[in-house]
């Protein structure tokens, strides 16, 4: 077991895994080429692996690769040759559903294994049985409520792997076909098309529309157990899980930020530690949607689910990212996210200071003239500052 | 030979669809989803009535178990292990692991429902000593023969009724219905997108909500059957008793030359029949995604 948990971060490709990390994620876990359940995300390549497992490495931390797609028939045939090909490139543990895969790399490899959430491990009976297979870790099911998770670590003496903060399944992991058969896109391997967040009619047993204001869904509000924490730290849990691979790199720099500091305030002085409000606001602002603790203190009823009619709004918060800085000229170079303006109060966080409160003064473009307004995607502009910045530290509107 | 395994939709059914199965399949009060419930007193009487009449009961054990649910799990085995009943079905691991570790007696059928898609994984579990596997709905016909030919153990594949879809802890009608003050004396609810309608189900231990359609493999069965597949199952779930007695007659008279014929009663008694993925493969989309 480790003295200090793990903070495990998603990376949907090379640049977030690079953002998580940085930002103090102790752990990164990703899809590869194949075998992955996440269709949509942008997966890494063998060569993009071995990278990513050697970034980690320099800096003493860890990278995971999802094993966790359904098998059929057809592909189960190249299971073994690609176990192979990926223990190569040097990372550290796969994460797997099926037993079979596990057989498979145990026999043919000698990768860590970490059985992952889609087998929805709920009880100390299956975990007791898939760490006598050979699992190290077990990434306990979203439906556990903090008394079991304790007494699983109580009762097997495997790793505990819990998520921490994401998004929710609205079904058991591994139980929801609905994207299969409204989408024919199949949700055990990667296609899910989140029909949970669909709205449709609710009819009586007379085919009658039970009117509610809003449609009927099956949606679910997002997890967050950032108040949780220390009781989680202390109960023993191996690793805390981030979810998110499709996330954006300023949504992976802001979780993952802000959990790490939570996890070292609690560790360095665990008397005196106190609950921030203000570290959750800054989880709620980052994300574009509610977040509760769901079935961790057991309050899954109505309050955890979304009644439809929600603004999903997209973020605007996330104003650019920091290239580069030149501390002879005071400038930072800055790769525009979102529209900014002179006299707009920022902050700008990054993983290695405190926040800096900032309002923007003198604007160049890359001809070097004086502008007012940032206006353009992915804009170089640099920005007069005194403040020491870092490339990868990240700039946001003040709230 | 293959067996023809049923579901009644409710237990007071099941005396009267015995004369038309080989087998019967029913969930336990509280273990199981997607199943018609029996308690475990009534669990005895139903085992000597379907001994009775020399056929099988098979019981599926299926829920995602919670630690709270592991001492009456095993009370359960246990209890099945002496009334010998057929077969346990089941889902999560924990029913498998109390089984080994008791050393019961009882034949064990992994059903996993939407996750039984490979020889590989199935074998993998003969090699544990199950003794068969419930197929996955989602997988072609021609992957369920495939698995057929490649595989020692017995297998379970549907052939009629309604498709499960979605099991959840939440109870969404409830929350729904509490959210909004609707009130209502429904027994029955159904969610209804784009012109099609799935049937919806709460429990104490969740939701359920199954295929729009009613899965009609008439001509499958007869294949499954010339393939020396073991067991094929009709679900009775949310069809009339009378319809379903209707099916079943039908399913035991079908042969390679009166199947057409058999067919179109079927489809003229249950309007909304569909095939599911018997000849559709699902996909899994790449689209570019945005940072």
């Amino acid at each position: 077991m480790r003295s200090k948990p793990e903070l495990l971060a998603p990376a949907g490709d090379l640049e977030r895994l690079k953002i998580a990390l940085l930002y103090g994620a102790d752990a990164v876990y990703f899809g590869g080429p194949a075998f992955g359940l996440r269709a949509n995300a942008i997966n890494f390549t063998i060569e993009e692996m071995k990278e990513a497992a050697d970034f980690a490495h320099h800096l003493q931390k860890k990278v995971y690769v999802t094993v966790n797609i359904v098998l059929h028939n057809k592909e189960a045939k190249e299971l073994v040759s690609y176990l192979k090909e990926i223990e190569k490139t040097g990372i550290d543990a796969i994460i797997v559903s099926d037993p079979y895969v596990i057989k498979m790399a145990k026999e043919n490899t000698n990768l860590e294994i970490h059985l992952s959430t889609q087998q929805s491990t709920l009880n100390y009976e299956a975990a007791s049985y898939f760490y006598q297979e050979g699992v190290s870790r077990i990434v306990l099911g979203r439906e556990c409520t903090k008394e079991e998770v304790k007494e699983i670590i109580e009762k097997v003496p495997v790793e505990i792997e819990t998520f921490i903060h994401g998004a929710m399944c609205a079904g058991y992991s591994g139980r929801c076909v609905l994207s299969n058969f409204l989408t024919d896109r199949d949700a055990n391997r990667g296609g899910c098309s989140q029909i949970c967040r669909w709205d449709f009619k609710l009819l009586d047993e007379n085919k009658k529309k039970l009117e509610g204001e809003k449609d009927f869904t099956l949606c679910s509000k997002d997890l967050s157990l950032l108040k949780y924490l220390p009781e989680m730290i202390d109960m023993g849990i191996t690793s805390f899980k981030i979810e998110g691979r499709m996330r954006s790199i300023y949504y992976i720099a802001t979780v993952v930020s802000v959990y790490r500091k939570v996890i070292d305030r609690y560790l360095k002085d665990k008397e005196n530690y106190h609950y921030e409000e203000e570290e959750e606001n800054i989880l709620r602002n980052c994300a574009n949607r509610d977040s509760v603790p769901q079935f961790f203190d057991d309050s899954y009823g109505e309050e955890c689910s979304y009644y439809n009619g929600r603004e999903e709004i997209s973020n605007q918060d996330f104003l650019g990212i920091i290239k580069e800085y030149d501390s002879e000229k005071k400038e930072a170079v800055v790769e525009q996210r979102n529209y900014f303006k002179k006299g707009d109060r920022v902050e700008i966080f990054g993983p290695n200071h405190e926040t800096i409160f900032y309002t923007i003064s003198d604007i160049l473009d890359s001809d070097g003239n004086l502008i007012d307004i940032v206006r353009h995607p992915r804009q170089i502009v640099r920005i007069s500052i005194d403040s020491l910045l870092e490339p990868y530290d990240m700039i946001r509107i003040q709230k | 030979m293959t067996k023809i395994l049923v579901m009644p939709a409710h237990k007071k059914d099941i005396k009267e669809i015995l004369s038309f199965a080989d087998a019967i399949l029913l969930g336990i009060e509280n273990f199981s989803v997607n199943f018609t419930e029996i308690s475990l007193d009534e669990l005895r009487i139903v085992v000597e009535d379907v001994k009775s009449e020399g056929k099988e009961i098979f019981l599926s054990l299926n829920r995602n178990f919670h630690n709270g649910d592991l001492k009456k799990l095993e009370e359960i085995l246990v209890e099945c292990n002496k009334l010998k009943v057929d077969g346990i079905f089941y889902y999560d691991v924990a029913v498998y692991q109390i089984h080994h570790r008791l050393m019961l007696d009882l034949p064990l059928v992994w059903s996993a429902e939407h996750l039984a898609t490979n020889q590989y994984t199935i074998r993998y579990w003969q090699e544990h000593g199950i003794n068969g596997v419930f197929l996955s709905n989602e997988i072609t016909k021609e992957e369920i023969l495939e698995i057929k030919k490649e595989t020692n153990v017995k297998c379970f594949v549907q052939v009629f009724g309604y498709l499960p879809m979605y099991v959840s802890k939440r109870h969404a009608i409830h929350n729904y219905l509490k959210h909004f003050r609707i009130d209502t004396t429904s027994r029955t609810f159904s969610i209804w997108k784009e012109e099609k309608e799935y049937p919806i189900l709460e429990r104490k231990n969740g939701t359920e909500i199954y295929s729009s359609f009613i899965l009609n493999a008439l001509y499958e069965y007869l294949e499954y059957k010339n393939n020396k597949m073991e067991y094929t199952f009709i679900s009775g779930f949310r069809i009339p008793l009378e319809q379903l007695k209707q099916v079943l007659s039908y399913f035991q008279m079908v042969d390679d030359d009166n199947k057409e014929e058999i067919n179109k009663k079927i489809e003229e008694l249950i309007e909304n029949t569909g095939k599911g993925f018997l000849y559709k493969e699902t996909v899994y989309q790449v689209k570019k995604n945005e940072k």
